[in-house]
């Protein structure tokens, strides 16, 4: 086991590739607090964690509170002592054309993914330069490095996060904490299948979202929708020794699939 | 002239490298409708430019950029081009940077992009024709230390630009960033005023790459701005374009704030 003894927090962790992201840390040997801001979903990851033997926690956050994310990492601190990995994951998405827009949208996607990424990593960076050691994964997007039509916030967002990752990377160098970031594909989640659900109405003409499913894994080299355990297995990577030597990367994990659409 | 008949509407004109764009366009033979933040700077640069107006704009006012926006269309009757120039900056470790500076900075860099965009997309689609240039940074892509918000937001804008090119290509509207191989004085000052900082020392400014020539920067800018309004650039859409092409994070000329 790769993670023994570690202690890692994982926002958005209640269900999709935060949830699998978390089991896959767990099964490593890290104890993992599990955020999200639906506490049941949070809660029954928990006990899938503590079943593999690690302890875990619950922590109901909305990462865009500043408030709510200090609470989080001093719940962690309080129960486990330390803070050795932290992945930022909480993120949402919309369709909407920009001619369209409600700003509500706008500040929906860039609050959470976004600024929401600012909040936990600064939390978390604060406490790792305490330790002088930390790793903190942030899960940004194929979206951060192209655009697409109708997600014109969401991929604002994500390329966001990827600047913001590799100036906090310069930054938390010198104290041995390193700030990488994962970019996904079409991965199954609740998230795509929403998004597959809107993509076929806006679409009409009798697209169904099995439709838009089956071009999203034509679109793929590899010929299949990604897992977030495709994810998971890649964050583990960033949270060991392993990557010891990388820091400020965007790392795509998308079956072959190019940036734009 | 390449943009004869042609209007433009820019907005952030502080800086030398907005004042370059601002200059080209108008001896190609477009007319301007000219914003800043500050009225004054706007109407300073409009009185030295031909067939130009000038126009305080506050670019996290949704309102006062439609009101802008319909200023340019009710004087020249179409806005062929839209350039945002609009741009602050505040160099400050991440665990320090408070979650109001954040809002500051994003807002105006990254959320002005949208409102922009979305107000001169109307007049765009119903002419079935326009270009829009934002003015962002080469940070987005090489990321330094003490300037994680503004690294941040200019690669929102970046990716805003690149969605928006892939909806409004079927309307003959073309979307593209140019990337800034420096950080200006002026969006030191002015990022350090929004803030509530202290201002920056005279003359400083904040250099990515031992490369890139400070002095040429703005009038190479405003001929790429140029190229991409013009017929020449007809077929470039959904790039991000800078003059420099290395990933060196390089301070030049900081300063005390190198010591941070």
């Amino acid at each position: 086991m790769r993670l023994e003894n570690k202690t890692a927090v994982v926002t958005g962790a209640g269900q999709g590739i935060g949830k699998g992201i978390a089991l896959a840390l767990a099964r490593e040997g890290a104890n993992v607090v599990i955020s999200d801001i639906n506490l049941t979903e949070a809660t029954k990851v928990v006990r899938e964690i503590e079943e593999l033997g690690r302890k875990s926690l619950a922590v109901k956050t909305d990462v865009t509170s500043k408030k709510e994310v200090d609470d989080l990492i001093k719940k962690t601190m309080e129960k486990f002592g330390s803070l050795d990995i932290m992945v930022s994951n909480a993120g949402v998405s919309s369709m909407e054309y920009v001619i369209d827009m409600p700003e509500e949208k706008w500040d929906f996607n860039m609050d959470v993914n976004l600024k929401g990424t600012f909040l936990v990593t600064q939390a978390a960076a604060q406490q790792m330069i305490k330790q002088q050691n930390g790793k903190i994964i942030c899960t940004a997007s194929m979206a951060g490095k192209g655009g697409v039509a109708t997600q014109a916030h969401y991929n604002a967002s994500k390329h966001g996060v990827i600047a913001y990752v590799k100036s906090l990377a310069q930054e938390l160098a010198p104290c041995g904490i390193t700030v990488n970031s994962i970019c996904p594909g079409s991965i199954k989640t609740s998230m795509q299948d929403r998004e597959v659900q809107w993509g076929a109405e806006i679409r009409g003409a009798g697209a169904t979202p099995e439709d838009i499913r089956e071009e999203m894994a034509n679109f793929t080299p590899l010929g299949r929708i990604g897992l977030p355990e495709d994810i998971a297995k890649v964050v583990v990577f960033f949270a060991s020794d392993e990557s010891a030597f990388m820091t400020g990367q965007a790392i795509n994990v998308t079956g072959g699939q190019s940036n734009t659409m | 002239m390449k943009l004869s008949d042609k209007t433009a509407i820019v907005f952030g004109c502080n800086g030398l490298i907005a004042q370059a764009i601002c200059k080209k366009l108008s001896k190609e033979g477009c007319k301007l409708v000219i914003t800043d933040f500050k009225k004054e700077q706007a109407d300073k640069l409009a009185s030295e430019i031909k067939n130009a107006i000038g126009i305080g704009v506050n670019v996290c006012s949704e309102k006062e950029i439609k009101e802008a926006m319909d200023i340019a269309i009710k004087k020249y009757g179409k806005i062929d081009f839209v350039v945002n120039s609009s741009r602050i900056a505040l160099f400050k470790e991440t665990v320090e940077l408070t979650e109001n500076e954040w809002d500051i900075i994003v807002d105006f860099n990254a959320k002005s992009m949208f409102y922009i965009a979305k107000a001169a997309l109307k007049n765009m689609i119903d002419n079935n024709h326009g270009t829009i240039i934002g003015i962002t940074s080469k940070t987005a892509n090489s990321g330094p230390a003490n300037l994680s918000a503004y690294a941040a937001s200019m690669n929102a804008s970046i990716g805003l630009l690149r969605s928006l090119s892939c909806e409004v290509r079927n309307n003959n509207i073309r979307v593209n960033a140019l990337c800034p191989g420096y950080i200006e004085h002026e969006e030191l000052v002015l990022g350090a005023e929004l803030t509530h900082n202290e201002p920056p020392d005279e003359g400083i400014y904040i250099q990515f790459s031992p490369l890139i020539n400070v002095a040429n920067e703005p009038e190479a800018l405003a001929n790429m701005v140029v190229f991409l309004a013009s017929k020449e650039g007809e077929f470039i859409t959904g790039q991000a374009y800078s003059l420099w092409d290395d990933d060196l994070t390089y301070y030049r000329n900081l300063g005390q704030m190198a010591e941070l």
